[in-house]
């Protein structure tokens, strides 16, 4: 791996990343400082709920309704999002902006260049949680909600997995196409199909078929409530192992535009 | 063989049906200036990036300073100064970032060299290059090569948007690296701006090679030129069986001839008329390249300053 090229990676990613982490750390930091404020009415509202409902909403996860939804649908959507947006720019950005000839004709080998670029994205994407579970934690410890930190701490790793994964699919498809657009249509679109294959399929009682959904073994095991799901987390390093080797295998071996 | 800096044998790139690189050969000695002329869309480029490998060869083989291009194309890179043909930068580093970012990618670059390079380049490298010229960047560009004094240049197109007077600066870089042993490559598709600084050319149309000389050969070798004005207007076709003629442009009393070879049979066919004025020029090496390319589909706009108006020239 080359460090100034994860550097150089980081420095230029770095406007995006502080952004996305400062609006999802705000935002789950003030979803549960009011989910802890209407507490009891919330509460009250989804115990007269079917409970078929409430699980579908996720009322009944630690911290309720509000912090199901920041866990559900708000942190893991735009996290994804940007990890396939991050995840599509390493390598084909910099070959559609034209740089990488002048990155690629130093003494650099591809796969260093690749790996260093793996790593930058990676460590955008770790850091982002790191500051959506700072801020869940620290709200957490002030207000009175039900929520601990070792959830927070559960359901953050599984985020992170989810999101290395797709950035992981994009980085693939950059790298064994040098198509940005392609990159994020496909890494995109299958992020889009599959979670409403998770979300969708178990409505029509074909809980099993989620099973094929990257989405079931990010939160499929409730890890808010369950913990860590180690199965679940080994699914999304292993699709994640075998993204990356699939890009480094067509990027070592591709005519690199621009 | 050892003394060559570049060696291809037979390299051959297909898109589809479609020949970016023709079987080519080229050999490029160590220690001098080779000029790689050739219209855009010739091959220049694909073949210098596969060089690099940047693209791969469908077929042949080359190697730089004896190493292969594939299996060694780290060690080659070391060795390598190059720019490409259409730069692009980081938009948002300073141009003193960009180059220190290549510097660290690349290590053993003394910080003092590229002050100097900055300095005689008149190159800015305060602002941010999204903010640069087209000037400014090329420079940038031309800094990151010379920087780590490689054996071998690979310039492609280096002179876009260069004003005239760091042009002939960036000339004597080059005569410089050949005077400290260093080899150049360098590509362009204007005659003008290597045959001041190249020691030998060669020509490449269709990725194919079409020739390679000595400048001063390539000049005497070539085709000549001869403006006759006659008393009455000449006939279309007057030239047409003179061998050696390359190009004839009729205009009224005005003929304009380029060719090559033997004067006798020119001076025959035209003293079937009467003459009533004769010029002889030296072709200038423009010409001579435009020769090369008349007969090509693609050919590229006349040199600057050249008027082809009225322009009836066909080549043989």
């Amino acid at each position: 791996m080359s460090g100034e090229v994860l550097a150089n990676d980081l420095r230029d990613r770095m406007g995006p990343t502080l952004v996305i982490s400062a609006v999802l750390a705000g935002l789950a930091a003030f979803a549960i400082s009011i989910a802890a404020g209407l507490g009891d009415s919330l509460d009250a509202m989804t115990d007269a709920f079917p409970e078929a409902v409430n699980a579908f909403i996720g009322a009944d996860a630690p911290g309720g309704y509000v912090v199901s939804e920041v866990f559900e649908l708000i942190a893991p959507l735009a996290l994804v999002a940007f990890a396939v947006t991050a995840g599509s720019a390493v390598i084909a950005g910099e070959e559609q902006r034209g740089t990488m000839s002048m990155l690629i004709a130093q003494p650099l080998s591809r796969s260093r260049v690749l790996t260093a670029k793996a790593f930058s994205v990676f460590i955008t994407l770790a850091f982002a949680v790191v500051a959506i579970w700072s801020a869940i934690s620290i709200t957490v410890s002030i207000v009175d909600i039900e929520l601990g930190v070792s959830d927070t701490t559960a359901a953050s790793v599984h985020l992170l997995a989810l999101a290395v994964f797709f950035s992981s699919v994009a980085l693939a498809v950059g790298a064994a196409t040098g198509g940005t657009n392609l990159a994020l249509g496909i890494a995109g679109g299958l992020a889009a199909v599959s979670y409403l294959v998770k979300s969708m399929l178990p409505l029509a009682g074909l809980d099993s078929w989620a099973q094929l959904s990257p989405w079931y073994y990010y939160s499929g095991g409730n890890p808010l409530v369950e913990g860590i799901n180690y199965g679940h987390i080994a699914v999304l390093v292993t699709l994640t192992a075998i993204a990356l080797l699939v890009a480094y295998r067509t990027f070592r071996s591709r005519d690199l535009k621009g | 063989m050892s003394d060559a800096a570049i060696e291809i044998n037979g390299l051959t790139k297909r898109y589809g049906s479609m020949f970016a690189v023709n079987d080519l050969d080229l050999r490029v000695n160590a220690g001098e200036i080779f000029g790689f002329l050739g219209p855009n869309g010739a091959g220049k480029s694909t073949t210098i990036r596969i060089l690099l490998d940047q693209i791969r060869a469908n077929d042949g083989s080359a190697s730089i300073f004896g190493r292969d291009i594939r299996a060694d194309s780290l060690e080659i890179r070391r060795m390598v100064g190059y720019i490409p043909g259409d730069l692009a930068l980081y938009p948002k580093l300073t141009g003193k970032q960009t180059l220190d970012y290549f510097a660290r990618l690349r290590g053993g670059v003394e910080k003092s060299y590229v002050d100097e390079l900055a300095e005689r380049l008149k190159a800015d490298l305060s602002r941010k290059v999204g903010e640069y010229s087209t000037g400014n960047r090329q420079k940038i560009g031309l800094i990151q090569a010379f920087m780590h004094r490689p054996k071998l240049l690979i310039l492609d197109e280096p002179n876009a948007g260069l004003d005239p007077l760091i042009q002939q600066e960036f000339h004597s870089l080059l005569t410089e690296a050949r005077e400290a042993g260093g080899t150049v490559f360098l590509s362009s598709h204007t005659l003008s701006e290597v045959e001041r600084v190249a020691d030998r050319v060669g020509i490449i149309r269709h990725g194919r090679l079409i020739e390679v000389s000595r400048v001063d050969e390539l000049k005497s070798k070539a085709i000549r030129r001869l403006d006759f004005e006659f008393v009455e207007p000449a006939p279309e076709g007057m030239f047409d069986n003179v061998p050696g003629i390359r190009s004839v442009e009729i205009d009224g009393v005005h003929a304009r001839v380029s060719f090559d070879g033997g004067i006798n049979d020119l001076l025959k066919a035209a003293m079937t008329r009467e003459v009533a004025n004769l010029h002889s020029r030296e072709a200038d090496l423009e010409e001579i390249f435009l020769a090369f390319y008349r007969d090509d589909e693609s050919a590229p706009e006349p040199a600057p300053g050249e008027s082809r108006k009225g322009d009836e020239a066909h080549v043989r």
